[in-house]
């Protein structure tokens, strides 16, 4: 039995209010008895029934439980010998070759496949079928259209959700088939979270890119990471830099470890170490490959070696003037390049001010240079800064909503990108294409600037998620790679993206245009200043001739002033000569009548 | 009716072209029998082709039972490996092509 009744209303009444009125009743169903409903009548009791004329609805989500995949793999090193051959025993193989030699099958197969084998070998040295007919043609890519595509995503497998602070990627690349270092942390200053006795779970991990389920390695610090990097040298070690200000060493090859589990091999100790979070930790080139620094907020820079942690081999403070009376300021990110200098550094600042650091420096204000603290500085934190892998003097710097091109003789940038619409996060070059650079935002887009296209306006924005992205790195050097990226948002998620060619190779003459224009960048910052100084200057001159002009004209009327006190002196004493001389004349007078 | 001696002269013949790095006979599970190889990379071959080889095999004979596998090269950026199968043995040559060529 169905009931329905259709009611239509037209569009134009919708809204409006109720009207009731009596109506006659209508019959909608009726149900004449039978004596079939009156056998089946049973008593009920107690019996509960509910009317209700709403409809009943609920609302029900199901998903499938995640398939989660492995790869396993084995190697089979010994090759398969019969049951009563031991591979170890040199004679039992020997016996076993033999017997085999004497075969009349090996004979015949030996005397087939030798030919076949020839041939083969003729073939190849005769002719060469795989040659390259189009070597060192370069593919033009710049027409086609800018795209990125997502290939995997590697989650936190903690519950309790962090940021990826940084990543850095395996300094052999794809040979090892890709991995990444990602160090997580929670930096909110006294996270609610862990308010009570419960601790902030420390680890980071190392993932192969092939398999995005489980890492591939577990790091336990003492205190989360912040930031997390690979020694290109020697890539079974890596330094992190701490939550807490510590520095941990880590060696992948300790022999005694549990399975996929690395606890730091070296770690400093927390008196000798930063206040604050280690932003950033680069390994410095040295004879030994030990020695890396470090930078954190706390205003400090330090230099160690992995081998005796246990102090810094130096310290350096972050202040703008070493003789005190200026700032000291706290850096939030740091750029070390070989190729631009082994002692020098760039320092990005909490208070957005760019520090440059040559150690060969150090007589004229520690070797601390100060860039632009007026206009040309960001209005927060520099979170990323780095040098063009191709110019190396040439180096840009993320913070607020810019990123900033600067050069390393000028206190001001010489490119400013235009305001993205969202606070930017962290940024970096590309490392194959001279005039590319990466940026994240905090709307969860990645924006990819090319200025060898243009200048104006981002070449390609790519949305990740709806979480703020926190940290970027593009995988590859300056001759390979250059086509996945990997970004990090504030939930801990790792996203892989790959772009395509006409963002990752190397474009014809690209890398001469690029210089040419930041030299002529350069050029005009440099006469701008030129100029900027010489109005000062005149100015300041015109400033002090007529100071000098208006010195004259108080000294003028200075001279007047008292020429005129002078002739009044002079008057009033004539005046009172005259008066004395009338005056003793007439008692003179009245002397000499006295004695008449 | 073929003697030792047969078998060595084809194996002194191979070894003689140009570019040839090594001479490999192993049997289908993987037992190096003959080799000019170095010891370790001889097991490093014969076990790691000898299973290529089955399993080339095995491709060919699935997608279609009549046929069988002849021959395999795996061409890489430093070599090519030549590699004869038989119903019991495997004759694998390793070969820089480069070499040769030029």
């Amino acid at each position: 039995m169905e009931v329905a009744y259709l009611y239509t209303k037209v569009r134009a009444e919708f809204g409006k209010d109720c009207k009731f009125i009596d109506a006659d009743p209508t019959v909608l169903e009726s149900i004449v008895p039978s004596e079939e409903f009156e056998e089946h009548y049973t008593l009920k009791n107690p019996s509960i029934s509910e009317f209700d004329t709403t409809p009943h609805m609920s609302e029900s989500e199901c998903n499938t439980e995640r398939l989660v995949v492995k790869s396993t793999s084995m190697r089979h090193m010994e090759g398969g010998w019969p049951k009563d051959v031991d591979p170890s025993e040199m004679s039992d193989m020997a016996r076993f070759r033999k017997k085999a030699e004497k075969d009349e099958d090996y004979k015949t197969a030996m005397k087939t496949l030798g030919p076949m084998i020839g041939r083969c070998m003729k073939q190849n040295n005769t002719i060469n079928i795989y040659e390259e007919y189009f070597d060192g043609v370069q593919a033009d890519h710049s027409s086609e259209p800018p795209s990125a595509k997502g290939l995997a995503v590697f989650r936190d497998p903690h519950k309790v959700s962090r940021t990826a602070t940084s990543i850095n990627w395996h300094p052999e690349g794809p040979a090892t088939n890709g991995k990444i270092a990602v160090s997580y942390s929670i930096l909110n200053f006294q996270d609610p979270q862990f308010m009570g006795d419960t601790q902030m779970p420390v680890s980071s991990y190392i993932w192969d890119i092939m398999n995005p389920n489980t890492p591939d390695i577990e790091l336990l610090p003492p205190s989360p990471l912040c930031c997390l990097r690979f020694n290109a040298k020697s890539t079974d070690t890596l330094v992190g830099g701490s939550y807490n200000g510590l520095v941990s060493f880590y060696d992948l090859r300790k022999p005694n470890a549990p399975e996929k589990q690395c606890m730091p091999h070296e770690t400093s100790v927390i008196e000798k170490s930063h206040h604050d979070p280690v932003y950033d930790v680069f390994w410095i080139s040295s004879k030994t490959g030990n020695q890396c620094a470090s930078v954190s907020t706390d205003g400090q820079m330090m230099w160690w070696d992995t081998r005796r942690l246990g102090e810094p081999t130096d310290v350096l403070n972050l202040a703008t003037d070493s003789k005190g009376g200026g700032m000291t300021l706290g850096g939030s990110s740091m750029e070390y390049n070989q190729e631009a200098g082994p002692t020098k550094y760039l320092v990005g600042t909490e208070q957005g001010i760019v520090l440059a650091i040559n150690l060969r420096n150090r007589k004229s204000n520690n070797g601390v240079q100060v860039y632009d603290s007026g206009p040309g500085k960001h209005h927060g934190p520099i979170y990323s800064i780095q040098r063009n892998p191709t110019h190396n003097k040439f180096f840009m710097t993320v913070g607020d909503w810019t990123a900033r091109i600067w050069v390393e003789d000028l206190k001001t940038p010489i490119m400013t990108t235009k305001y993205h619409s969202s606070y930017l996060t962290s940024g970096c070059w590309s490392p194959t294409r001279a005039g590319v650079f990466y940026v994240t935002r905090m709307d969860g887009v990645v924006d990819i600037w090319d200025y060898f296209y243009r200048q104006n306006e981002v070449a390609y924005s790519h949305k990740v998620g709806d979480n703020p992205l926190s940290t970027i790195s593009v995988q590859g050097t300056m001759q390979s790679g250059g086509r996945l990226v990997a970004v990090g948002d504030v939930k801990g998620t790792v996203s892989l993206l790959e772009v395509c060619d006409s963002l990752a190779s190397q474009q014809p003459n690209e890398k001469m245009a690029i210089n040419g224009m930041f030299e002529r960048e350069t050029k005009q910052e440099k006469n701008l200043e030129l100029r900027e100084r010489d109005l000062k200057r005149a100015k300041a001159a015109e400033e002090e001739a007529s100071k000098k002009e208006a010195a004259d004209k108080k000294d003028g009327k200075d001279e007047k002033m008292e020429e005129l006190l002078r002739k009044v002196d002079a008057d009033f004493l004539a005046m009172i000569k005259e008066a004395e001389d009338d005056e003793s004349k007439a008692s003179e007078g009245a002397d000499l009548g006295e004695e008449k | 009716m073929s003697s030792i001696t047969d078998v060595e002269s084809t194996l002194s013949r191979i070894s003689s072209h140009k570019g040839v790095k090594g001479v490999l006979i192993c049997n289908h599970s993987g037992s190096a029998i003959r080799s000019s190889l170095p010891p370790d990379e001889t097991e490093q071959y014969s076990a790691l082709i000898s299973q290529l080889a089955s399993k080339a095999s095995s491709v060919t004979r699935t997608l279609d039972a009549e046929d069988d596998l002849t021959f395999l090269r795996i061409r890489s950026k430093k070599h090519e490996i030549m590699v004869a199968p038989d119903k019991e043995f495997l004759l694998i040559v390793v070969q820089d092509p480069e070499m040769g060529g030029e």
